[in-house]
């Protein structure tokens, strides 16, 4: 998705439920998620529409929780 | 007085078995610290008294039965409340888990009980431990005992201050973004990141679970490793330790990542930062440059992992009782919502780059050298700092330096160094993924150079 249609979006939805203390934080993950697309591992197969999957591959041994706490 | 700023567990191990003090004495003596320091620094949720007292009866009369569960045998802990001691509350410092009692020991908490340690009470945290100074609490802020004025760090900020002051002897604190290394840091004591996976997270509330570790907060290298074993259960025999028997090098050579990590410090961190490298490389180690060279990118991936990972897990918190949360913690909460998948699994890309940098760094070296906290702890209320020709927020400067080896897993200790600005520094030395031990080791061999002179508050919240 398109990140400042993205966000434009996020703000919007954030005003709706009457949380405008997230807009700077919303401003300011803006940035950061544009600082981690421009980064260069970014560039590898699977990022740019030509085939082939991202290697997502944990860094570190799994863990004995899911990213949600799931077990 | 039994407990004075040198005393370790080693030595009240000693006197405990040579019956120059009990346990019972050494239960009072904390419940009196806590009882004179507490109300200005709010280091503890919950004060198990009586608890406390009949587990040290236990203890001693266990030791004058012969009966001894290893170095920790009578020695008074500290848990931060997120770690379940079945039949207590575990709050996380929020007022949405009143109510709640444990119905089992985490299994770090069972570890201890195990090897005899008296359990003095549960220790204030930064709400859900989402954040790096302590000072968002359903228990107030917690207080740094060096200077009440200024913050303790986050989020294990009453661990690390019961560990300074003497209210405990050790403590248990997680970090997933540096919240054992920084109220360390901030507080003037040792705090030890084991490598990820290391200690079991069983029966601790979490944060971001790919990034939650939890680990010792500890007034020496020694006392941390003691610990570690305990957490790990592997202590039972009291024998020699792993750490013990790792090789050191007697000319080790330190890696300092100068690129990004000493970027932007304030100029009497950096004095005392660059103190103790001239101490460590005059008493002889070498010191050599070290480069990580995406290490800018860690707050991007940073954030792009640990907020998501803690909206899936707060989701139902959030979803019901979000009115209940801090806004500080409600909002970063429901930030974690508008990252996308897709940026998610770029981020656990960059992570794996990380990993590789870090390992890469290491090949060169025994351990890497850095600071631990880039500025002095703020005062109370303090929500940005002018640092290197910019102001910048509290929260991103406290993680800047430690986030990055909760990415990628990689053991961390924070060692005090001086001081900056009147209050601690530290600094951080990091090990090979597989190294603990041997980073234990090393750091124990030249704490004292580290120290220079001790940073033990003289006098707690009285001075």
């Amino acid at each position: 998705m398109d990140l400042d249609a993205w966000f434009d979006h996020a703000r919007r939805d954030a005003a709706e439920q009457g949380s405008p203390g997230l807009e700077p934080l919303l401003d300011m993950l803006q940035r950061a998620t544009r600082a981690l697309r421009a980064a260069d591992w970014t560039q590898g197969p699977g990022d740019g529409g030509e085939g082939g999957a991202p290697d997502a591959r944990p860094p570190i041994p799994p863990p004995g929780r899911g990213p949600d706490g799931s077990r | 007085m039994i407990v004075s700023p040198a005393t370790t567990i080693a030595d009240l191990a000693a006197a405990l078995r040579q019956r120059d003090v009990t346990a019972t004495a050494l239960v009072e003596e904390c419940l009196a610290t806590i009882a004179a320091l507490d109300e200005t620094l709010n280091a503890f949720v919950l004060v198990r008294a009586d608890e406390s007292r009949a587990e040290a009866r236990a203890a001693d009369r266990e030791l004058a039965r012969g009966e001894d569960r290893g170095p920790l045998h009578g020695v008074p802990v500290s848990l931060k409340d997120v770690i379940d001691l079945a039949g207590a509350p575990t709050t996380a410092a929020t007022p949405v888990r009143a109510g709640h009692r444990a119905a089992a020991d985490a299994a770090v908490a069972a570890h201890l009980r195990a090897a005899g340690a008296v359990i003095v009470g549960k220790c204030n945290l930064h709400e859900l431990a989402f954040g790096t100074t302590g000072e968002a609490s359903a228990c107030g802020p917690t207080r740094n005992p060096h200077d009440p004025r200024h913050v303790a760090g986050g989020s294990s900020s009453g661990s690390a201050v019961s560990v300074s002051t003497g209210m405990a002897l050790a403590s248990v604190g997680t970090d997933t973004g540096g919240s054992i290394r920084i109220p360390a840091s901030a507080c003037g004591v040792v705090g030890l990141k084991p490598a990820y996976g290391e200690v079991s997270a069983d029966g601790v509330f979490p944060l971001a679970p790919s990034l939650d570790h939890v680990g010792p907060i500890a007034r020496s290298v020694r006392d941390a490793e003691t610990l570690y074993r305990v957490l790990r259960g592997r202590s039972a025999g009291g024998d020699a330790s792993d750490a013990r028997a790792a090789p050191v090098q007697p000319h080790p050579r330190l890696g300092v990542p100068r690129r990004y990590f000493l970027d932007l410090l304030e100029p009497s961190v950096e004095e005392a930062f660059e103190a103790a490298v001239e101490r460590l490389a005059g008493d002889g180690c070498r010191i050599a440059d070290a480069d990580i060279p995406h290490a800018a990118d860690a707050g991007p991936v940073y954030l792009h992992t640990q907020l998501p990972e803690a909206a899936a897990c707060h989701r139902t918190l959030l979803d019901r009782h979000g009115e209940d949360l801090s806004e500080e913690v409600r909002l970063r909460l429901a930030l974690g919502r508008y990252v996308l998948a897709e940026d998610y699994v770029r981020a656990q890309r960059g992570r794996a780059v990380l990993a590789g940098e870090v390992d890469t760094a290491l090949e060169g070296c025994d351990a890497l050298l850095l600071p631990a906290l880039p500025i002095v702890p703020p005062r109370l209320g303090v929500e940005r700092i002018a640092v290197g020709g910019t102001t910048e927020a509290v929260r991103p400067l406290t993680l800047r330096l430690t986030q990055l080896f909760d990415l990628t897993g990689h053991p961390a200790i924070a060692i005090p160094c001086g001081h900056a600005g009147g209050l601690p520094a530290g600094l951080q030395l990091v090990g090979r993924r597989d190294g603990t031990a041997a980073l234990l080791a090393l750091a124990a061999a030249w704490e004292q150079t580290i120290r220079g002179q001790a940073s033990a508050p003289e006098n707690g919240a009285n001075s």
